[in-house]
């Protein structure tokens, strides 16, 4: 064989080969094991909603997925790896509302509109909560108390700009009612503060309070959300109430901006299947957790607005830049 | 030692007013008063009156006696900045190369460095090291290690 | 206490898979504890998963198994290459190397071993007859309460501070100044971060604890090459010897004590736990000059606090359903996907879960002290492997172990920094160990005087006019002189 036929043969076969390899790939992805970013530690809420739900997706891709925590920066890290992954798929990232208030603090180099969203997989509301002996049953009687004793309600959070924040800081700004916000490291150490009654009220999850509520020691005064809760059918939305304040967190899975169109629908089918199965509809109830799904295109869209406002609310609570 | 103390003494100044020039540009607590600044200022002060403690202490002779025992010619402490150089290359490979071919020879360079002349028993424990704790970290606890060009 | 319900849950845990259930986690616990960068929170969060399905006995017994191995699992390292697998083996790291050093690895292994059982089993004693009264203690703690108790954990430096308490001092406040990098915890504020996304919430706790004590080590390690590893430990027996027991069981009873009720405070966890045990030991010693040189009281009292702390945890875990520290906070995640609330209703609506629970933590302590105790003589076979070959794989194990807690490069970088200043400190005697009280407390105390003073419109009062808060204050201030004074005698009678 001389050497330019040798050459040709050699061209050849890389060629057939390599288009072998892409043909391969874009009929079955996926064809190794994906991982799926969580910017939450392990054990928290997102970590645990993430591994239940990559379990449960796992039959329907035929792969195994492994969840990564990549924490650190109130979520930055970890929404900042999921950003610059390989846009092949192989990397799916729970995101989170911080996303929408990282932003604005002038912190992160990066936007909601550098993913691809998949789906919205939950959404929570804020719940005004307070212990079950205070001196208000309604929230208009606890923004009468709150007026007539301005400045002295403290309103435990999860820390300086986190949801939870925010939420409080939209319902004192639509109630026009003055109260003192206390950062506690995490929604628990809130909860725990409200229960001892250290503070006087806090502005987290439905499900975050769900066994206090419900042992009697603590009491929901209204949710922030355009529909009641399905865990607490009896507490009335703050609409209800006379004030105009939805605001709550919510989880959806992206991936990087440019990944292949066949590629995310091959993942949001897989997803939304484990969404359904039984075992994670189960997990949900049992945790509270409010599933909403929405397909990525809606979700974006409906995060567009979502982010001004965010943004406009963190300025007039003078936590944006 | 009285004159590693005297240095340590002036670093830790040093690192005193770094901070308290740095809390200077922390913006105040409109509501409370006590701001972002409060706690590192307190620190920054506490560190240079102990510092100058410690200097004055040792200037005054009443410090450690005795010698600090670290020659920066002894060839134990240049192989100590050696394995912290090729650490920190390990480290910057690690992505690229992945974790076990990585861990492969940075292993054997090791304990070539620590005088170990057996070359079957370092290849064998390089490798078996590496692949124990990859199994251990990537495959038992699914802790997903850096695979590099080997995934 | 309901007697027969207790003796129902025992036999629910022995006599079923659970038991199975509980040696393996047991087991698995002790190798997440030992491997540096793994946690028990860790260990626990990657398996809560997989016990969606599983009876709650069946899930319960592994995951506390998992919780009590993991817990003692972090003294083998600390002991044996001076690297805590777990934040709570930090104390136990102190006497427990410098044994090891001297040849004694097995003797304080099977010290831990017996003094983890007996923390744990007491803990685990306390939380079942006690712990709805306990829990309304607990919920007494507020910021002002957390300020004071970080107070009298700061006042221990002084104590762990070796020769120089002026060294201790800067030492401390060099922790101090680290643990304010990163987001301020009430404004939000971004302090000394550089930029840094990764420093954002400060230089991550187990990187920062994998420099300052592994790589500083094994630095110093590969400076002096000895052709063989000598230390070799006689171990002969399962059981620490009568004379150790003897020494140390006033120490082990008091931190078992003490670490139950610090571990029933919600965010106080096993590290501090550990460290206030370890500073009683000593206070109350005849010899405290002799602490840090390798003191079997000071690895018992560490490993008996820290373990005591697992009960202590579970009793607002269980009776308020808040968590009292990061693993009940995961536990509390395991019991609610089950569909069980913990806290009050639990105990109306499903005693027998709750007696099951008080069972297994039981159980679980057994067998940790079964599993552990044969396991000394290979765990400290490990000090015996050639030190030219131990010495490079703790290396490995370090980088991994500071990478895998956030899957961060940056966090091995954050380790390989510390060590070097690790090694610095070390080689011009400054000490360690209030670096690391420092950056435990540190956010502790910090967040909470600030939080205190926003609740209470920054009036400073408000720390000294609640009786617990008052209490801990003095508590603190009368620990820092009482070691001074000490420290003083005993500088005077050596010199």
């Amino acid at each position: 064989m001389n050497k330019r036929v040798f050459l040709l043969f050699a061209v050849a076969v890389l060629s057939v080969g390599t288009l072998l390899a892409n043909g391969q790939q874009e009929a079955s992805f996926p064809q190794k094991d994906l991982t799926a970013i969580c910017p939450w530690s392990a054990g928290g809420g997102t970590d645990t909603i993430l591994r239940a739900l990559a379990k449960e997706t796992e039959p329907f891709l035929g792969q195994g997925i492994t969840v990564t925590n990549k924490t650190g920066g109130g979520g930055a890290v970890g929404h900042g790896a999921g950003i610059s992954a390989d846009a092949d798929g192989y990397t799916v990232t729970m995101v989170t509302f911080e996303i929408l208030s990282l932003p604005p603090q002038g912190l992160v180099p990066f936007t909601y509109a550098d993913y691809d969203f998949l789906m919205r997989v939950n959404m929570d509301p804020a719940a005004l909560t307070v212990p079950a002996d205070a001196p208000y049953n309604t929230v208009e009687e606890f923004v009468d108390y709150a007026k007539a004793h301005p400045g002295e309600i403290n309103v435990g959070h999860s820390g300086p700009g986190s949801v939870w924040q925010i939420a409080g800081g939209v319902l004192a700004q639509k109630a026009g009612i003055e109260v003192k916000f206390v950062p506690y490291d995490g929604a628990a150490p809130a909860v725990s503060a409200l229960v001892g009654q250290h503070i006087e009220a806090v502005t987290v999850s439905p499900a975050e309070v769900q066994g206090q509520v419900e042992a009697g020691t603590l009491k929901i005064l209204g949710v922030m959300s355009s529909e009641r809760v399905e865990i607490f059918p009896d507490v009335p939305t703050m609409q209800e109430e006379g004030l105009d304040v939805v605001f709550g967190t919510w989880r959806a899975l992206a991936v990087p901006k440019g990944t292949p169109e066949s590629v995310q629908n091959t993942l949001s089918v897989a997803f939304k299947a484990g969404m359904n199965s039984t075992n994670f509809r189960e997990f949900a109830k049992n945790t509270g957790l409010g599933l909403a799904y929405m397909p990525g295109q809606d979700f974006e869209a409906e995060l567009s607005t979502a982010s001004t406002d965010v943004n406009q609310v963190m300025k007039n609570l003078g936590l944006a830049k | 030692m009285k004159r590693v103390n005297i240095l340590f003494g002036l670093i830790g100044i040093a690192l005193g007013l770094y901070v308290f020039a740095v809390t200077a540009t922390f913006p105040d607590d409109a509501i409370m008063k006590i701001g972002p600044g409060f706690f590192p200022r307190i620190l920054a002060v506490a560190l240079v009156l102990f510092c100058l403690v410690l200097i004055i202490q040792n200037l005054a002779g009443k410090g450690e006696k005795g010698e600090s025992g670290f020659d920066i010619k002894d060839p134990g402490v240049h192989r100590s900045a050696l394995v912290l150089l090729i650490t920190v290359l390990y480290a910057v490979i690690i992505p690229f190369a992945g974790f076990v071919a990585a861990s492969v020879i940075y292993l054997f360079i090791l304990m070539y460095l620590m005088k170990l002349r057996k070359w079957i028993q370092m290849i064998a424990v390089s490798t078996g090291v590496s692949f124990a704790i990859y199994f251990i970290f990537s495959v038992l606890l699914k802790i997903a290690l850096p695979q590099g060009f080997l995934s | 206490m309901n007697f027969e319900l207790l003796l129902q849950g025992f036999a629910n845990i022995l006599f079923g898979k659970a038991l199975i259930m509980v040696f393996l986690g047991v087991i698995g616990g002790i190798l997440v504890g030992s491997l540096p960068g793994l946690t028990a929170t860790m260990g626990i969060a990657l398996l809560v998963p997989f016990t969606f399905g599983l009876p709650i006995n069946e899930s319960m017994g592994m995951l506390l198994g998992i919780f009590s191995g993991a817990i003692f699992g972090g003294s083998i390292s600390a002991i044996l290459i001076r690297t805590p697998g777990t934040p709570a083996a930090a104390a136990t790291l102190l006497d427990g190397y410098p044994m090891a050093k001297r040849g004694e690895a097995g003797r304080a292994l099977s010290m831990s071993v017996f003094a983890s059982f007996i923390g744990g089993f007491t803990g685990a004693l306390i939380m079942s007859f006690l712990a709805p009264q306990i829990s309304k203690v607990a919920l007494k703690f507020g910021a002002a309460e957390y300020f004071a108790l970080a107070f009298f954990g700061l006042s221990i430096i002084i104590s762990v501070s070796g020769n120089s308490i002026i060294k201790g001092i800067i030492a401390g406040l060099f922790g101090l100044l680290i643990s304010t990098i990163g987001f301020d915890p009430i404004s939000g504020f971004p302090r000394f971060t550089f930029g840094q996304m990764d420093l954002f919430e400060g230089p991550a706790f187990i990187p920062t604890l994998i420099g300052l004590f592994a790589f500083s080590e094994v630095f110093k390690g590969v400076e002096t090459i000895v052709e063989k590893q000598q230390v070799v430990s006689k171990l002969t027996r399962f059981l620490p010897e009568w004379k150790d027991i003897k020494a140390s069981w006033i120490d082990i009873l008091k931190s078992s004590i003490l670490g139950t009720f610090i571990g029933s405070i919600p965010g106080a966890g096993s590290d501090i736990a550990a460290f206030v045990g370890y500073s009683e030991a000593k206070r109350r010693s005849k010899t405290p000059e002799k602490f840090g040189t390798g003191m079997i009281e000071g690895v018992a009292a560490a490993e008996s606090a820290n373990n005591a702390c697992t009960g202590g945890a579970m009793i607002p875990m269980l009776s308020l359903g808040v968590p009292g520290d990061a693993v009940t906070a995961v536990l509390l995640g395991a019991f609610v996907i089950q569909g069980l609330q913990p806290g009050p209703l639990l105990y109306r609506d499903h005693i027998d879960v709750v007696y099951n629970v008080f069972a297994a933590m039981m159980i679980a302590n057994i067998v940790m002290f079964i599993v552990g105790a044969l396991g000394v003589r290979i765990f400290a076979k490990v000090i015996t492997i050639n030190r030219n070959i131990l010495i490079p794989a703790i290396f490995v194990l370090s980088v991994v172990g500071s990478f895998s807690m956030r899957n961060s490069m940056f966090d091995v970088g954050v380790a390989l920094f510390f060590g070097v200043v690790g090694y610095f400190l070390n080689r011009f005697n400054f000490p360690a160990s209030p670096i690391l009280l420092a950056l435990i407390l540190g956010p502790m105390a910090e967040s909470n005087l600030r939080r205190a003073l926003v609740i209470s419109d920054g009036s400073p009062l408000v720390l000294v006019t609640r009786p617990i808060s008052v209490a801990l204050l003095v508590l603190g201030v009368l620990s820092l002189v009482s070691s001074i004074i000490k420290q003083r005698k005993s500088q005077k009678a050596s010199v």
